[in-house]
Protein backbone atom coordinates (compact mmCIF):
# COMPACT_ATOMS: atom_id res chain seq x y z
CA UNK A 1 0.00 0.00 0.00
CA UNK A 2 2.71 2.60 1.20
CA UNK A 3 4.70 1.55 -1.73
CA UNK A 4 2.24 2.06 -4.54
CA UNK A 5 1.76 5.20 -2.68
CA UNK A 6 5.11 6.65 -3.15
CA UNK A 7 5.15 4.82 -6.65
CA UNK A 8 2.57 6.61 -7.22
CA UNK A 9 3.52 10.32 -5.60
CA UNK A 10 6.94 9.71 -7.59
CA UNK A 11 5.09 9.79 -11.39
CA UNK A 12 3.09 12.56 -10.11
CA UNK A 13 6.62 14.09 -9.23
CA UNK A 14 8.27 13.33 -12.18
CA UNK A 15 5.78 14.14 -14.73
CA UNK A 16 5.12 17.58 -13.17
CA UNK A 17 8.96 18.63 -13.46
CA UNK A 18 8.63 17.44 -17.26
CA UNK A 19 5.74 19.82 -17.49
CA UNK A 20 7.96 22.52 -15.85
CA UNK A 21 11.00 22.45 -18.01
CA UNK A 22 9.28 21.67 -21.10
CA UNK A 23 8.28 25.12 -21.81
CA UNK A 24 12.30 25.94 -20.88
CA UNK A 25 12.97 22.55 -23.91
CA UNK A 26 10.66 24.07 -26.19
CA UNK A 27 12.58 27.15 -26.30
CA UNK A 28 15.98 26.35 -25.75
CA UNK A 29 15.45 23.33 -28.70
CA UNK A 30 13.87 25.87 -30.71
CA UNK A 31 17.13 28.61 -30.48
CA UNK A 32 19.32 25.80 -31.44
CA UNK A 33 16.91 25.24 -34.58
CA UNK A 34 17.34 28.80 -35.26
CA UNK A 35 20.92 28.66 -34.88
CA UNK A 36 21.53 25.53 -37.11
CA UNK A 37 18.67 26.22 -39.23
CA UNK A 38 17.84 30.20 -39.39
CA UNK A 39 14.90 30.87 -41.53
CA UNK A 40 16.11 32.04 -44.92
CA UNK A 41 16.11 35.86 -46.52
CA UNK A 42 13.54 36.84 -48.32
CA UNK A 43 14.44 37.62 -51.79
CA UNK A 44 11.65 38.24 -54.83
CA UNK A 45 11.84 37.64 -58.22
CA UNK A 46 11.87 40.97 -60.77
CA UNK A 47 8.23 39.79 -61.44
CA UNK A 48 7.58 39.61 -57.84
CA UNK A 49 8.39 43.17 -57.33
CA UNK A 50 7.05 44.57 -60.27
CA UNK A 51 3.75 43.12 -59.79
CA UNK A 52 4.02 44.26 -56.33
CA UNK A 53 1.14 47.74 -55.47
CA UNK A 54 3.33 49.48 -53.53
CA UNK A 55 7.21 50.43 -53.54
CA UNK A 56 9.59 47.46 -51.65
CA UNK A 57 12.76 47.57 -49.74
CA UNK A 58 14.94 44.70 -48.29
CA UNK A 59 15.40 45.62 -45.02
CA UNK A 60 18.31 43.96 -42.62
CA UNK A 61 18.99 44.55 -39.05
CA UNK A 62 22.94 43.20 -38.23
CA UNK A 63 22.75 39.50 -38.59
CA UNK A 64 19.26 38.76 -38.84
CA UNK A 65 17.21 37.89 -41.75
CA UNK A 66 16.89 39.88 -44.85
CA UNK A 67 13.00 41.09 -45.04
CA UNK A 68 10.83 43.04 -47.40
CA UNK A 69 9.38 46.58 -45.94
CA UNK A 70 6.66 48.15 -48.00
CA UNK A 71 6.19 52.10 -49.00
CA UNK A 72 2.83 53.32 -47.04
CA UNK A 73 3.09 56.73 -46.85
CA UNK A 74 5.06 59.67 -48.42
CA UNK A 75 4.09 63.05 -46.41
CA UNK A 76 6.01 65.79 -44.99
CA UNK A 77 9.15 65.13 -47.26
CA UNK A 78 9.57 61.21 -45.72
CA UNK A 79 8.87 58.07 -47.03
CA UNK A 80 7.75 55.56 -44.39
CA UNK A 81 8.65 51.69 -44.95
CA UNK A 82 6.24 49.31 -43.09
CA UNK A 83 6.59 46.07 -41.92
CA UNK A 84 4.04 42.76 -41.76
CA UNK A 85 4.55 43.16 -37.69
CA UNK A 86 3.80 47.23 -38.51
CA UNK A 87 7.45 48.30 -37.07
CA UNK A 88 7.99 51.51 -39.09
CA UNK A 89 10.94 53.00 -40.56
CA UNK A 90 10.58 56.94 -41.88
CA UNK A 91 13.56 57.85 -44.52
CA UNK A 92 14.63 61.85 -44.69
CA UNK A 93 16.58 62.02 -48.36
CA UNK A 94 17.79 58.59 -47.77
CA UNK A 95 18.55 59.03 -44.06
CA UNK A 96 16.39 56.96 -41.20
CA UNK A 97 14.74 59.87 -39.07
CA UNK A 98 12.39 57.66 -36.83
CA UNK A 99 11.44 54.42 -36.13
CA UNK A 100 8.60 53.12 -34.23
CA UNK A 101 8.50 49.13 -33.46
CA UNK A 102 12.02 48.59 -31.69
CA UNK A 103 13.43 48.03 -28.79
CA UNK A 104 15.18 51.63 -28.74
CA UNK A 105 13.19 53.87 -30.93
CA UNK A 106 14.82 56.40 -32.82
CA UNK A 107 12.27 59.78 -31.92
CA UNK A 108 13.66 62.31 -33.54
CA UNK A 109 16.44 63.91 -35.66
CA UNK A 110 16.93 68.06 -35.34
CA UNK A 111 19.44 69.72 -37.15
CA UNK A 112 19.61 73.59 -37.89
CA UNK A 113 21.64 73.06 -41.75
CA UNK A 114 20.09 71.43 -44.29
CA UNK A 115 21.04 67.20 -44.71
CA UNK A 116 23.74 67.25 -47.36
CA UNK A 117 22.87 63.92 -48.03
CA UNK A 118 20.36 65.42 -49.91
CA UNK A 119 22.94 66.33 -52.58
CA UNK A 120 23.34 62.56 -53.47
CA UNK A 121 25.84 61.95 -56.20
CA UNK A 122 26.59 65.99 -56.21
CA UNK A 123 27.59 65.84 -51.94
CA UNK A 124 30.56 68.11 -51.94
CA UNK A 125 34.00 66.07 -50.73
CA UNK A 126 34.13 67.33 -46.91
CA UNK A 127 30.82 68.20 -46.32
CA UNK A 128 29.47 67.86 -42.85
CA UNK A 129 26.46 67.89 -40.71
CA UNK A 130 25.74 68.46 -37.40
CA UNK A 131 22.09 67.00 -35.80
CA UNK A 132 20.86 66.38 -32.52
CA UNK A 133 19.12 62.74 -32.14
CA UNK A 134 16.29 61.63 -29.46
CA UNK A 135 16.25 57.80 -27.89
CA UNK A 136 13.45 56.02 -26.59
CA UNK A 137 15.59 54.78 -23.83
CA UNK A 138 15.09 58.04 -22.44
CA UNK A 139 18.27 60.09 -24.47
CA UNK A 140 17.80 63.53 -25.78
CA UNK A 141 19.41 65.83 -28.08
CA UNK A 142 22.63 63.85 -28.13
CA UNK A 143 25.08 65.52 -30.94
CA UNK A 144 25.88 63.57 -33.98
CA UNK A 145 28.28 65.30 -36.29
CA UNK A 146 29.52 64.01 -39.34
CA UNK A 147 31.54 64.46 -42.53
CA UNK A 148 31.14 63.04 -46.26
CA UNK A 149 34.18 61.98 -48.41
CA UNK A 150 34.04 62.40 -52.37
CA UNK A 151 31.61 60.06 -53.94
CA UNK A 152 33.46 56.80 -55.35
CA UNK A 153 32.67 54.83 -58.11
CA UNK A 154 31.42 51.12 -57.50
CA UNK A 155 28.81 48.85 -58.58
CA UNK A 156 25.65 46.65 -57.53
CA UNK A 157 24.24 43.83 -58.94
CA UNK A 158 20.53 43.41 -57.94
CA UNK A 159 18.26 41.02 -60.09
CA UNK A 160 21.28 39.58 -62.14
CA UNK A 161 21.85 43.02 -63.54
CA UNK A 162 24.75 45.74 -62.44
CA UNK A 163 24.32 48.87 -61.89
CA UNK A 164 26.71 51.47 -62.13
CA UNK A 165 26.49 53.51 -58.45
CA UNK A 166 28.75 56.35 -56.86
CA UNK A 167 29.39 55.18 -53.19
CA UNK A 168 28.76 57.99 -50.68
CA UNK A 169 30.85 57.43 -47.65
CA UNK A 170 29.97 59.43 -44.30
CA UNK A 171 31.82 59.13 -41.16
CA UNK A 172 29.73 60.14 -37.80
CA UNK A 173 30.90 60.84 -34.19
CA UNK A 174 29.37 60.91 -31.53
CA UNK A 175 29.46 63.82 -29.44
CA UNK A 176 28.01 62.92 -26.07
CA UNK A 177 29.70 62.46 -23.05
CA UNK A 178 28.91 58.47 -22.39
CA UNK A 179 27.32 57.41 -18.99
CA UNK A 180 28.97 53.73 -19.88
CA UNK A 181 32.39 53.05 -21.22
CA UNK A 182 32.36 53.46 -25.00
CA UNK A 183 35.34 52.51 -27.27
CA UNK A 184 33.98 53.72 -30.33
CA UNK A 185 32.15 56.72 -30.74
CA UNK A 186 32.71 56.99 -34.36
CA UNK A 187 31.44 55.00 -37.31
CA UNK A 188 30.37 55.01 -41.08
CA UNK A 189 27.26 55.18 -42.79
CA UNK A 190 27.48 53.93 -46.79
CA UNK A 191 25.16 55.44 -49.59
CA UNK A 192 25.05 53.85 -52.93
CA UNK A 193 23.59 55.93 -55.67
CA UNK A 194 22.41 54.94 -58.97
CA UNK A 195 24.98 57.03 -61.54
CA UNK A 196 22.34 57.88 -64.07
CA UNK A 197 19.68 58.47 -62.61
CA UNK A 198 21.12 59.93 -59.00
CA UNK A 199 18.70 57.39 -56.95
CA UNK A 200 19.74 55.73 -54.08
CA UNK A 201 19.65 51.89 -54.85
CA UNK A 202 21.49 50.83 -51.66
CA UNK A 203 22.66 52.16 -47.93
CA UNK A 204 24.07 50.66 -44.64
CA UNK A 205 23.43 53.08 -41.86
CA UNK A 206 23.04 53.29 -38.50
CA UNK A 207 22.43 56.53 -35.61
CA UNK A 208 24.64 55.51 -33.02
CA UNK A 209 27.53 53.73 -32.36
CA UNK A 210 25.76 50.99 -30.03
CA UNK A 211 23.10 50.95 -33.03
CA UNK A 212 22.75 47.62 -34.84
CA UNK A 213 23.36 48.74 -38.31
CA UNK A 214 20.58 48.57 -40.55
CA UNK A 215 20.86 47.82 -44.41
CA UNK A 216 18.08 48.82 -46.95
CA UNK A 217 18.25 48.09 -50.76
CA UNK A 218 15.65 49.66 -52.73
CA UNK A 219 14.55 46.88 -54.93
CA UNK A 220 11.48 48.47 -56.72
CA UNK A 221 13.77 51.70 -57.86
CA UNK A 222 16.00 48.82 -59.02
CA UNK A 223 13.23 47.09 -61.31
CA UNK A 224 11.86 50.40 -62.55
CA UNK A 225 15.63 51.25 -63.74
CA UNK A 226 15.71 47.96 -65.41
CA UNK A 227 12.79 48.52 -67.20
CA UNK A 228 13.82 51.69 -68.71
CA UNK A 229 16.92 50.37 -69.50
CA UNK A 230 19.24 52.43 -67.29
CA UNK A 231 21.70 49.77 -66.57
CA UNK A 232 25.26 48.64 -67.66
CA UNK A 233 25.06 45.06 -68.75
CA UNK A 234 27.99 43.40 -68.52
CA UNK A 235 26.79 39.57 -68.90
CA UNK B 1 -44.65 47.74 -48.76
CA UNK B 2 -41.04 46.23 -49.76
CA UNK B 3 -39.71 49.69 -48.74
CA UNK B 4 -41.57 50.22 -45.52
CA UNK B 5 -38.68 47.49 -43.58
CA UNK B 6 -35.90 49.05 -44.43
CA UNK B 7 -37.62 52.49 -44.24
CA UNK B 8 -37.92 51.56 -40.71
CA UNK B 9 -34.58 50.09 -39.86
CA UNK B 10 -32.50 53.15 -41.36
CA UNK B 11 -34.97 55.25 -39.00
CA UNK B 12 -33.78 53.25 -36.32
CA UNK B 13 -30.22 53.25 -36.91
CA UNK B 14 -30.26 57.44 -37.39
CA UNK B 15 -32.26 57.37 -33.93
CA UNK B 16 -29.05 55.11 -32.72
CA UNK B 17 -26.82 56.69 -30.08
CA UNK B 18 -23.82 56.03 -32.96
CA UNK B 19 -25.66 57.87 -35.07
CA UNK B 20 -26.36 60.98 -32.94
CA UNK B 21 -23.02 61.18 -31.00
CA UNK B 22 -21.45 63.99 -31.87
CA UNK B 23 -17.69 64.49 -30.87
CA UNK B 24 -15.65 68.05 -30.85
CA UNK B 25 -11.73 67.90 -30.98
CA UNK B 26 -9.99 71.02 -29.70
CA UNK B 27 -6.01 71.45 -31.23
CA UNK B 28 -4.50 74.88 -30.08
CA UNK B 29 -7.85 76.24 -30.00
CA UNK B 30 -9.05 75.35 -32.97
CA UNK B 31 -11.99 72.85 -32.88
CA UNK B 32 -12.95 70.18 -35.06
CA UNK B 33 -16.24 69.03 -35.61
CA UNK B 34 -17.08 65.46 -36.29
CA UNK B 35 -21.12 64.69 -36.81
CA UNK B 36 -20.70 60.55 -35.35
CA UNK B 37 -18.30 58.35 -33.66
CA UNK B 38 -14.90 59.12 -35.35
CA UNK B 39 -11.33 57.03 -35.18
CA UNK B 40 -8.42 58.80 -34.08
CA UNK B 41 -6.59 58.33 -36.78
CA UNK B 42 -9.19 60.21 -39.11
CA UNK B 43 -8.66 62.85 -36.53
CA UNK B 44 -4.79 63.27 -36.75
CA UNK B 45 -5.46 62.55 -40.58
CA UNK B 46 -7.22 65.95 -40.31
CA UNK B 47 -5.66 67.48 -37.33
CA UNK B 48 -2.14 66.90 -37.76
CA UNK B 49 -1.68 67.52 -41.46
CA UNK B 50 1.14 69.40 -42.00
CA UNK B 51 2.42 69.99 -38.85
CA UNK B 52 5.79 68.18 -37.35
CA UNK B 53 4.80 66.97 -34.34
CA UNK B 54 6.79 65.04 -31.73
CA UNK B 55 4.94 62.42 -31.27
CA UNK B 56 6.26 61.16 -27.41
CA UNK B 57 4.58 64.87 -25.78
CA UNK B 58 1.31 64.33 -27.95
CA UNK B 59 -1.53 63.58 -25.55
CA UNK B 60 -5.20 63.37 -26.15
CA UNK B 61 -7.28 64.34 -22.86
CA UNK B 62 -11.02 64.11 -22.12
CA UNK B 63 -12.62 67.27 -21.01
CA UNK B 64 -14.64 68.29 -18.19
CA UNK B 65 -13.97 64.63 -16.27
CA UNK B 66 -15.83 65.21 -12.73
CA UNK B 67 -12.11 62.41 -11.62
CA UNK B 68 -10.05 65.20 -11.82
CA UNK B 69 -11.86 68.21 -10.21
CA UNK B 70 -12.26 65.54 -7.42
CA UNK B 71 -8.17 65.38 -7.25
CA UNK B 72 -7.22 68.77 -7.35
CA UNK B 73 -10.02 69.72 -4.72
CA UNK B 74 -8.09 66.84 -2.77
CA UNK B 75 -4.79 68.19 -3.46
CA UNK B 76 -5.64 71.61 -2.47
CA UNK B 77 -7.56 70.53 0.69
CA UNK B 78 -4.34 68.90 1.84
CA UNK B 79 -2.45 71.80 1.15
CA UNK B 80 -5.35 74.08 3.25
CA UNK B 81 -4.61 71.68 6.28
CA UNK B 82 -0.66 71.98 5.95
CA UNK B 83 -0.17 75.83 5.46
CA UNK B 84 -2.60 76.05 9.07
CA UNK B 85 0.05 73.82 10.78
CA UNK B 86 3.35 75.09 8.79
CA UNK B 87 6.22 77.59 10.04
CA UNK B 88 5.68 81.20 8.26
CA UNK B 89 8.59 80.11 5.85
CA UNK B 90 6.92 77.04 4.94
CA UNK B 91 3.23 78.79 4.75
CA UNK B 92 4.63 80.97 2.08
CA UNK B 93 5.62 78.01 0.23
CA UNK B 94 2.63 75.94 0.46
CA UNK B 95 0.73 78.94 -0.37
CA UNK B 96 2.88 79.44 -3.72
CA UNK B 97 1.74 76.14 -4.69
CA UNK B 98 -1.79 76.45 -3.59
CA UNK B 99 -1.64 79.41 -6.48
CA UNK B 100 0.42 77.16 -8.68
CA UNK B 101 -2.00 73.80 -8.21
CA UNK B 102 -4.78 76.49 -9.16
CA UNK B 103 -3.26 78.04 -12.22
CA UNK B 104 -2.86 74.63 -14.00
CA UNK B 105 -5.21 73.86 -16.95
CA UNK B 106 -6.59 70.04 -16.09
CA UNK B 107 -8.06 67.05 -18.29
CA UNK B 108 -8.05 63.24 -18.15
CA UNK B 109 -5.42 61.99 -20.18
CA UNK B 110 -6.51 58.99 -21.90
CA UNK B 111 -3.59 56.26 -21.96
CA UNK B 112 -2.53 56.16 -24.72
CA UNK B 113 0.04 56.61 -27.26
CA UNK B 114 -0.55 59.45 -29.82
CA UNK B 115 1.09 58.43 -33.32
CA UNK B 116 -0.43 59.35 -36.95
CA UNK B 117 1.47 56.18 -38.11
CA UNK B 118 0.53 53.47 -35.19
CA UNK B 119 -3.30 54.80 -35.38
CA UNK B 120 -3.44 53.85 -39.20
CA UNK B 121 -1.60 50.48 -38.76
CA UNK B 122 -3.00 48.89 -35.52
CA UNK B 123 -6.26 49.18 -34.58
CA UNK B 124 -5.43 48.84 -30.66
CA UNK B 125 -3.90 52.40 -31.43
CA UNK B 126 -6.81 53.76 -32.72
CA UNK B 127 -9.95 53.89 -30.38
CA UNK B 128 -12.81 55.27 -31.24
CA UNK B 129 -13.66 58.91 -30.09
CA UNK B 130 -17.63 59.26 -29.75
CA UNK B 131 -19.77 61.90 -28.01
CA UNK B 132 -17.35 63.89 -26.17
CA UNK B 133 -15.05 66.74 -25.98
CA UNK B 134 -11.68 65.94 -26.22
CA UNK B 135 -8.23 68.47 -26.01
CA UNK B 136 -5.55 67.57 -28.38
CA UNK B 137 -2.12 68.15 -27.91
CA UNK B 138 -0.16 67.81 -31.11
CA UNK B 139 3.02 69.94 -30.22
CA UNK B 140 6.84 70.39 -31.81
CA UNK B 141 9.51 69.65 -30.08
CA UNK B 142 9.09 71.05 -26.69
CA UNK B 143 11.46 73.47 -25.70
CA UNK B 144 11.51 73.48 -21.78
CA UNK B 145 10.81 71.07 -18.38
CA UNK B 146 8.50 71.87 -15.62
CA UNK B 147 9.91 71.76 -12.33
CA UNK B 148 7.75 71.80 -9.27
CA UNK B 149 7.23 71.07 -5.76
CA UNK B 150 8.74 71.96 -2.72
CA UNK B 151 11.39 74.81 -4.36
CA UNK B 152 11.47 78.14 -4.07
CA UNK B 153 8.32 79.87 -5.99
CA UNK B 154 6.77 76.42 -5.73
CA UNK B 155 7.10 76.07 -9.83
CA UNK B 156 9.41 77.06 -12.90
CA UNK B 157 9.56 76.66 -15.98
CA UNK B 158 13.31 75.62 -17.28
CA UNK B 159 15.00 75.16 -20.65
CA UNK B 160 15.31 71.82 -21.72
CA UNK B 161 19.09 70.20 -21.36
CA UNK B 162 20.87 67.96 -23.86
CA UNK B 163 22.37 64.62 -22.65
CA UNK B 164 21.55 65.83 -18.71
CA UNK B 165 20.21 63.89 -15.71
CA UNK B 166 17.27 65.03 -13.54
CA UNK B 167 19.16 65.74 -10.67
CA UNK B 168 21.18 68.44 -13.23
CA UNK B 169 18.14 70.70 -12.88
CA UNK B 170 18.59 70.80 -9.75
CA UNK B 171 21.34 73.15 -9.84
CA UNK B 172 19.33 75.78 -11.02
CA UNK B 173 16.28 75.86 -8.50
CA UNK B 174 16.63 76.65 -4.37
CA UNK B 175 14.95 73.40 -2.62
CA UNK B 176 12.98 74.29 0.06
CA UNK B 177 11.72 72.30 2.94
CA UNK B 178 12.56 69.12 0.15
CA UNK B 179 13.33 65.74 0.82
CA UNK B 180 16.83 65.30 -0.52
CA UNK B 181 17.14 61.76 -1.28
CA UNK B 182 14.61 61.56 -4.75
CA UNK B 183 12.86 63.08 -6.99
CA UNK B 184 9.97 61.83 -9.18
CA UNK B 185 10.55 62.28 -13.37
CA UNK B 186 6.53 62.55 -15.10
CA UNK B 187 7.91 61.72 -18.51
CA UNK B 188 5.76 64.03 -21.74
CA UNK B 189 4.26 60.64 -22.80
CA UNK B 190 3.26 60.12 -19.33
CA UNK B 191 5.33 57.53 -17.49
CA UNK B 192 6.28 58.36 -13.79
CA UNK B 193 9.47 57.71 -12.80
CA UNK B 194 10.86 57.82 -9.22
CA UNK B 195 14.83 58.62 -9.34
CA UNK B 196 16.55 57.93 -6.03
CA UNK B 197 19.54 60.65 -5.78
CA UNK B 198 21.64 58.79 -3.02
CA UNK B 199 22.90 54.79 -2.07
CA UNK B 200 22.67 51.84 -4.16
CA UNK B 201 19.75 52.84 -6.26
CA UNK B 202 20.83 56.11 -7.31
CA UNK B 203 19.68 56.53 -10.50
CA UNK B 204 20.88 58.57 -13.54
CA UNK B 205 17.86 59.75 -15.45
CA UNK B 206 17.02 62.28 -18.40
CA UNK B 207 13.99 64.06 -18.95
CA UNK B 208 11.91 64.47 -21.53
CA UNK B 209 11.69 67.76 -23.67
CA UNK B 210 8.34 68.71 -22.36
CA UNK B 211 8.67 66.51 -18.81
CA UNK B 212 8.30 67.38 -15.33
CA UNK B 213 10.30 67.18 -12.58
CA UNK B 214 8.60 66.89 -8.95
CA UNK B 215 10.75 67.86 -6.04
CA UNK B 216 9.31 65.95 -3.15
CA UNK B 217 8.66 67.40 0.48
CA UNK B 218 10.57 65.70 3.15
CA UNK B 219 8.19 64.04 5.17
CA UNK B 220 8.31 60.93 8.00
CA UNK B 221 6.75 58.26 9.31
CA UNK B 222 5.14 60.78 11.53
CA UNK B 223 4.07 63.17 9.16
CA UNK B 224 1.55 61.19 6.54
CA UNK B 225 0.19 64.43 5.29
CA UNK B 226 3.20 65.54 3.82
CA UNK B 227 3.91 61.92 2.09
CA UNK B 228 0.14 62.14 1.35
CA UNK B 229 0.30 65.19 -0.53
CA UNK B 230 3.83 64.07 -2.62
CA UNK B 231 1.64 61.17 -3.87
CA UNK B 232 -1.41 63.37 -5.00
CA UNK B 233 0.28 66.06 -6.66
CA UNK B 234 2.37 63.35 -8.78
CA UNK B 235 -1.20 61.94 -9.51
CA UNK B 236 -3.10 65.22 -10.42
CA UNK B 237 0.36 66.70 -12.70
CA UNK B 238 -0.14 63.69 -15.08
CA UNK B 239 -3.47 65.43 -15.75
CA UNK B 240 -1.68 69.01 -16.46
CA UNK B 241 -2.22 69.57 -19.99
CA UNK B 242 0.72 70.36 -21.55
CA UNK B 243 1.45 73.65 -22.61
Amino acid sequence: MKARFFGKLTCLLVSSFLVGCSGTYHSYKESLSYAFNPEPDVELTLAQVTASAADLVYFRQGEHRQITLALAFIEQGQHKWVSTDNVVIAMQQGRVVRTQGFANDLLYVESEIADPLAQGINIVNGANWQSKVDWAVDEYGYPVSSTFARPQPDTLSLFGQQFDVLKVVETLNYDAPSQYLRFNQQWQNIYWFETSSGQLLKTQQKFSPLQIPMEFTFVSRAVRLISKGERNATN
Amino acid sequence: MRLIKPLIFSGLFLLSPMALAKVAVTVDQQTFMFDSAVRLDAVLAVTAKERSVYWPAAALYRVNDADVAQLRNTALGLLDKLVQQAIPEQQVLLRQLTAEVNSWQLAKRLPLKIDLDLARLSLAANPLLQDEQYLLRLPTRPKNVYVFGAITNAGKVLPHQAVSFAQDYLRLVTRQSADHNQLTVIQADSRVIPVALYGSGRAYQEIQPGGVLFVPFKSSLFDKDFTELNRVLVELVAYRVLP
